[in-house]
């Protein structure tokens, strides 16, 4: 059943992948049949007779012997969803290592503050010649006064 | 119940007055989590108690306590403070668990699939598996132009409410013979704004009065049922928060589990239109009994489809079509 989730989690919405401009083209598929999935129930019936509330999941994908552990949420099945997506997320690092999601993300995010560097370095000069400016003026009028 | 043990809960908070926190803090300052559990001893209590997932537990009280959301909190709780009224409910909290009140009860709500639902004292409380169930019966229904659900017997709600969540195309009828549970069931369809599409009815499914008076004539498309299951010699498996604090009404499926199940099936052939679905939660061995009972009593009335397994890999759900 979870098949379904994952397949739509491969990739992320259209929407997100317009406005990031990011490179999907190398992001992975994850294969439920690759994935060994371990979360708790214990023994005995299950159902109505017990009430058991564990949230923990552990996820092995077997090509790569990558592992993740989620409990982020109350609930196992939420967790299930997010442990596929942190999964996904080391797969891709593992396998595209600087064309990865997050390498990627980390590269713009630096060519940003360089950018942002660079204009607040400009914007300063530019303020600066314009104080010089100023004083020089400043200083030619109030001799022009004298 | 939590009201008695306030009472009754003594040592520790006595204790904890008295003790000075810090060096020099005065009294009704604020106190690290880390510390309120050492000084109670809490984990050990648990422990004795026989509670498992004990961080996962003290965690979801933590989170009460600061009304915090669950995922915001950390696993750490170094840097978690409690003032004396927030310290004063985390050790009734604690004390309750210990006397293996559900951590539903404690926390007054749970989620199911993605809704949250309030719980209440014998109330039966939702299970992951039906969470499982319910992703088929919804995938099952996703692209129905309009869908008439019944369900039988529905507790807190968690089934229908999650169903009418996902799909603006279903409007629900449910039936309920415990009154605390009907009163929440319509208490949490309000709260997700969903009371316009689902109606509950405080009514005892019997043989020859399988709906209350008002829906005697009434069609579905769809039926689902949590119905009790458990067989009686499974009595003694129960935990210690199921016998205490649930209704054995909820759990109670007779010798076989299908003592209630039986009157569903009936139900369905007198209240599912033609080619209607009947979806049931059942228990480990049932499947295959209702396939064998579909194929003995209810030929030409009832057809077996399927049996599912629930995510730990046992076949517990059925799918039955009205012919
Ligand atoms: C196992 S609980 C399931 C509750 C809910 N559907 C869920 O999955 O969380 C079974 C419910 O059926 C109700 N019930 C049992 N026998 C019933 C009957 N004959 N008519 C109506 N409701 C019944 C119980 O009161 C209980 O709330």
């Amino acid at each position: 059943m979870l098949r379904g989730l994952v397949r739509f989690l491969a990739l992320p919405p259209t929407a997100v992948r317009c406005k990031s401009n990011l490179d999907y083209s190398r992001f992975p598929v994850l294969q439920e049949s690759d994935i060994e999935e371990t979360f708790m129930r214990g023994s005995g019936p299950g159902g109505q007779a017990v009430n058991k509330t564990s949230n923990c999941v552990f996820l092995r994908h077997l090509p790569t012997n990558i592992t993740v552990k989620c409990h982020t949420h109350r609930l196992a099945s939420k967790n299930r969803v997010e442990a596929r997506k942190l999964l996904l997320e080391k797969l891709d690092v593992h396998l595209n290592g600087e064309h990865s999601i997050a390498a990627q993300v980390k590269a713009q995010e630096q060519r940003k503050s360089t950018e942002r560097r660079r204009r607040q370095e400009k914007l300063q000069e530019m303020k600066k010649s314009w104080q010089d400016r100023e004083r020089t003026d400043g200083g030619t009028k109030s001799t022009d006064k004298e | 119940m939590l009201r008695q043990l306030t009472r009754s809960m003594g040592p520790t908070s006595r204790l904890l007055k008295q003790v000075n926190y810090g060096t020099n803090a005065p009294a009704g300052t604020h106190i690290p989590v880390t510390k309120a559990l050492e000084i109670g001893q809490w984990e050990e209590k648990l422990k004795a108690a026989g509670v498992e997932d004990r961080k996962f537990n003290v965690k979801c009280i933590v989170s009460h306590v600061l009304k915090q959301k669950f995922s915001s909190v950390p696993d750490s709780f170094d840097q978690l403070q409690l003032n004396p009224g927030q310290l004063a409910d985390f050790e009734r909290f604690l004390e309750a668990r210990c006397a293996r009140m559900p951590l539903q009860h404690i926390i007054g709500e749970w989620d199911f699939m993605d809704i949250t639902l309030k719980t209440s004292p014998s109330v039966f409380i939702p299970r992951p598996e039906t969470e499982e169930f319910m992703r088929l019966v919804i995938d099952d229904h996703k692209n129905a132009k309009h869908v008439d659900l019944l369900e039988v017997g529905c507790g807190s709600g968690a089934m229908s409410l999650s169903m009418l969540h996902s799909l603006p195309q279903v409007v629900a009828t449910a039936i309920e013979r415990s009154k605390a549970a009907t009163v929440l069931a319509a208490e949490n369809a309000k709260m997700l704004g969903l009371l316009n599409r689902f109606e509950v009815h405080n009514h005892t499914m019997e043989e020859d009065k399988y709906l209350p008076e008002a829906l005697k004539d009434k069609k579905y498309d769809l039926i689902i049922s949590n119905p009790p299951y458990v067989k009686t010699e499974e009595f003694q498996f129960l935990h210690p928060e199921v016998v205490v604090y649930e209704n054995l009404n909820a759990l109670d499926g007779g010798s076989d589990g299908l003592r209630v199940a039986r009157l569903v099936f009936d139900l369905a052939c007198r209240h599912l239109r033609p080619g209607g679905k009947l979806w049931l939660e059942l228990g480990n061995d049932h499947p295959p009994m209702v396939k064998t009972i579909m194929n003995l009593k209810y030929e030409g009335r009832l057809k077996f489809i399927a049996g599912y397994s629930d995510q730990y890999q046992r076949e517990r759900f059925v799918q039955i079509e009205k012919v």
